[in-house]
């Protein structure tokens, strides 16, 4: 089986913890509970006739207190990059990150998933923001842990693109 | 669980023959019966059948016997300068005594202890110019610091320093019995990557010490560890601790949880903030719309240019805005009012309760005229027995405010030559009010927002407090309030309130 590294980055309190308690676990809970450095999860997932064991680093949320170490990376296959749909400058650290990651680790495939859509009447992303970036060839994917809208289809997505 | 002979073999060639594996069997009464193996490892070629076993090996005595069976002495010294682990086991003849070399490993430890020794030395001699240095028995310091100490003994493998502290233990359940060249990288994720990082730690430096942070592991049972890895080196001794530092974790993990959650709070009070400036803009710009037509009239009042046909008109329409700037103003107060908890006294006693009915004709009375002047029918309980009694908990005065605010609203959005229909009903010790329009219906996204505080509809010219009054005075009633499209087209605003008490 072919085993594979996926991160899990992005701001604190977006949700990136939910996510993988929804791709791994199938719940969720609306209590928030900051992440303190790294928690592993695996999960086995299909790929055409491949079966590949997604390791999923669930790593602490980016804020002036903690600040992501890119020695976290190494050996990453993929990461997911997660933004708060409510919340705008969460956008402007995933994006931040980014650069960061291309910097010192290079190229390699990831996601920007757009999480919390249950909530669109506190959306402050601007849908034409994204549209940009889906223009320069972002893969973007508007996700809610809550009802598991767009959980799924992120990692698989991911998946594909690391195997 | 078995394993296949090959591997069984394999295990044997590659695990126990290294370390001398030899047996000794004893009976109850504690003489020798029988024993094999490589004895001479440990110096024990002279060994007398059914004689005491603790006579012909000294380094037994006072242990035996054994309290608990089976039993792990570990790093007994059997020999000079030979150490063994001692494995007394029970069978059906007695009890097996089985060693197995751990000389290297306790040379290994020695060392390290003769290095902090030394070190420990030196800082004594630097302070105070003593010397005479305390042995500290290292393996001992590990465990009761909660730390699995390791010292490198090849690339990713290591031997244990000290007896595994119980957090390891159910984490890695085998690492009580595998000691030497254990692989913690294959048994933890997150030490694979950090031992890449170490090594290069361990080649570039000999000194300080490279930290992993936290991580978290889950035993079998779903409970969870949050450790720290710490690579460092003593002269040539390349070591790494693992720690489970739980009270400092949750520490750490409270302030950050707090820290955020008031970062979450201000950034919330901030949209909130910026949310507010601009509908208080939208109702400063609603408010001053109709001053400025009361202004023009009154301007043209004043030059006396106004032809005495038009008089009329002019003061009614100038009338007509003055009435919707009071109405928006006294939304305004009534909301703000009703918040402060001015608004508490209510009836729930049947004799001083308001009839609904009565007070939702008094106010279509008081509207007719603006009904009449957009050609919308104003119905009033048609389904409705004028004799019956409809009391509900209330105050009068605000009861009618409600129905106020909800007609002006249904008069706003319905089009001309419509009608709007209000009914009662009851059920359940509750009077169910509706008002129903003909209009274009309620926009989509907006349903679930309506009775929020400074919610305006596209057209804007409220306040937005109107429907926010409503809900949260029938709310302090005890009633509930929503609105939903018709299938047949138009909105449905509802209210419901209890009946007082006989």
């Amino acid at each position: 089986m072919i085993q594979k590294k996926i991160c899990m980055l992005g701001a604190f309190a977006v949700g990136k913890t939910s996510l993988v308690g929804r791709f791994v676990r199938s719940i969720f809970s609306d209590k928030y509970q900051t992440t303190v450095g790294v928690k592993i999860d695996k999960k086995i997932v299909s790929v055409g006739d491949e079966q590949v064991n997604m390791m999923l680093w669930d790593l602490h949320g980016e804020d002036e207190f903690q600040k992501v170490r890119m020695s976290y990376l190494r050996g990453a296959s993929g990461y997911l990059l997660v933004a708060d749909g409510t919340r705008k400058d969460t956008l402007d650290i995933a994006l931040s990150l980014h650069e960061t990651i291309q910097e010192s680790v290079g190229t390699i495939p990831c996601i920007l998933v757009v999480n919390k859509s249950d909530l669109s009447d506190d959306w402050e992303i601007e849908k034409s923001e994204l549209d940009d970036l889906a223009t320069n060839h972002w893969e973007i994917i508007y996700s809610s842990a809550k009802s598991g809208e767009g959980v799924e289809e992120a990692f698989q997505s991911l998946a594909r693109q690391v195997v | 669980m078995s394993l296949p002979e090959q591997l069984l073999a394999y295990t044997q060639t590659a695990f126990v023959d290294p370390r001398h594996p030899a047996y000794l069997l004893m009976n109850d009464e504690g003489s020798l019966l029988e024993w094999g193996g490589e004895l001479s490892h440990y110096s024990l070629s002279s060994l007398a059948q059914n004689e005491p076993v603790s006579a012909q090996l000294p380094f037994l005595e006072g242990l035996l016997p054994a309290e608990t069976i089976p039993l792990e002495l570990p790093s007994v010294e059997v020999a000079a300068g030979v150490y063994a682990d001692l494995h007394i086991l029970t069978g059906d003849r007695g009890d097996w005594i089985l060693p197995l070399d751990a000389t290297e490993a306790v040379h290994e430890q020695q060392k390290i202890q003769q290095k902090l020794n030394e070190i420990n030395l030196r800082k004594t001699n630097n302070q105070s110019g003593t010397s005479s240095p305390t042995e500290i028995p290292w393996h001992a310091v590990f465990p009761t610091l909660n730390i699995a100490a390791m010292v490198r003994v090849d690339e990713h493998e290591f031997n244990l320093l000290s007896a595994p502290p119980s957090w390891l233990i159910k984490l890695w359940p085998e690492a009580v019995s595998l000691r030497e060249r254990i692989r913690p990288g294959d048994v933890f994720s997150f030490l694979e990557y950090f031992l890449i990082e170490a090594e290069t730690f361990w080649e570039s430096s000999s000194s300080g010490q490279l930290g992993s942070g936290f991580w978290t592991e889950a035993d079998q049972h779903g409970h969870e560890y949050q450790l720290e890895a710490t690579a460092t080196a003593v002269d040539d001794t390349k070591l790494l601790l693992i720690s489970f530092p739980e009270q400092v974790f949750h520490d750490q993990q409270e302030i950050l949880q707090k820290s955020r959650e008031i970062s979450l709070t201000h950034e919330r009070t901030l949209q909130e903030i910026q949310k507010k400036d601009v509908l208080l803009h939208c109702i400063v710009h609603d408010l001053k719309s109709p001053l400025s037509t009361m202004k023009g009239v009154l301007d043209l009042l004043a030059a006396g240019i106004i032809k005495p046909e038009r008089m009329e008109s002019m003061i009614a329409s100038g009338q007509q805005q003055a009435d919707r700037q009071l109405g928006m103003i006294q939304d305004i107060l009534t909301a703000f009012a009703a918040e402060m908890g001015a608004l508490d006294s209510h009836s729930v006693r049947r004799v001083d309760a308001p009839d609904v009915v009565r007070c939702a004709r008094s106010v279509a009375d008081g509207l007719e005229p603006a009904y009449s002047r957009r050609n919308i029918r104003l119905v009033v309980g048609s389904r409705t027995e004028d004799a019956a009694d409809w009391p509900v908990v209330g105050e009068e005065s605000r009861l009618e405010r409600i129905f106020t605010n909800l007609l002006e609203n249904a008069l706003r959005h319905t089009a001309e030559g419509t009608a709007v229909t209000i009914d009662f009903s009851r059920k359940n010790g509750t009077i169910l009010t509706t008002i129903e329009d003909e209009g274009p219906g309620i926009p989509e996204g907006l349903v679930d927002r309506l009775f929020e505080k400074f919610s305006q509809g596209e057209q804007g010219g409220s306040t937005g407090l109107g429907l926010y009054f409503c809900r949260i005075t029938v709310e302090r009633w005890g009633g509930a309030i929503g609105a939903q499209n018709r299938d047949e087209g138009g909105a449905r605003f509802w209210f419901d309130l209890p009946e007082p008490a006989n």
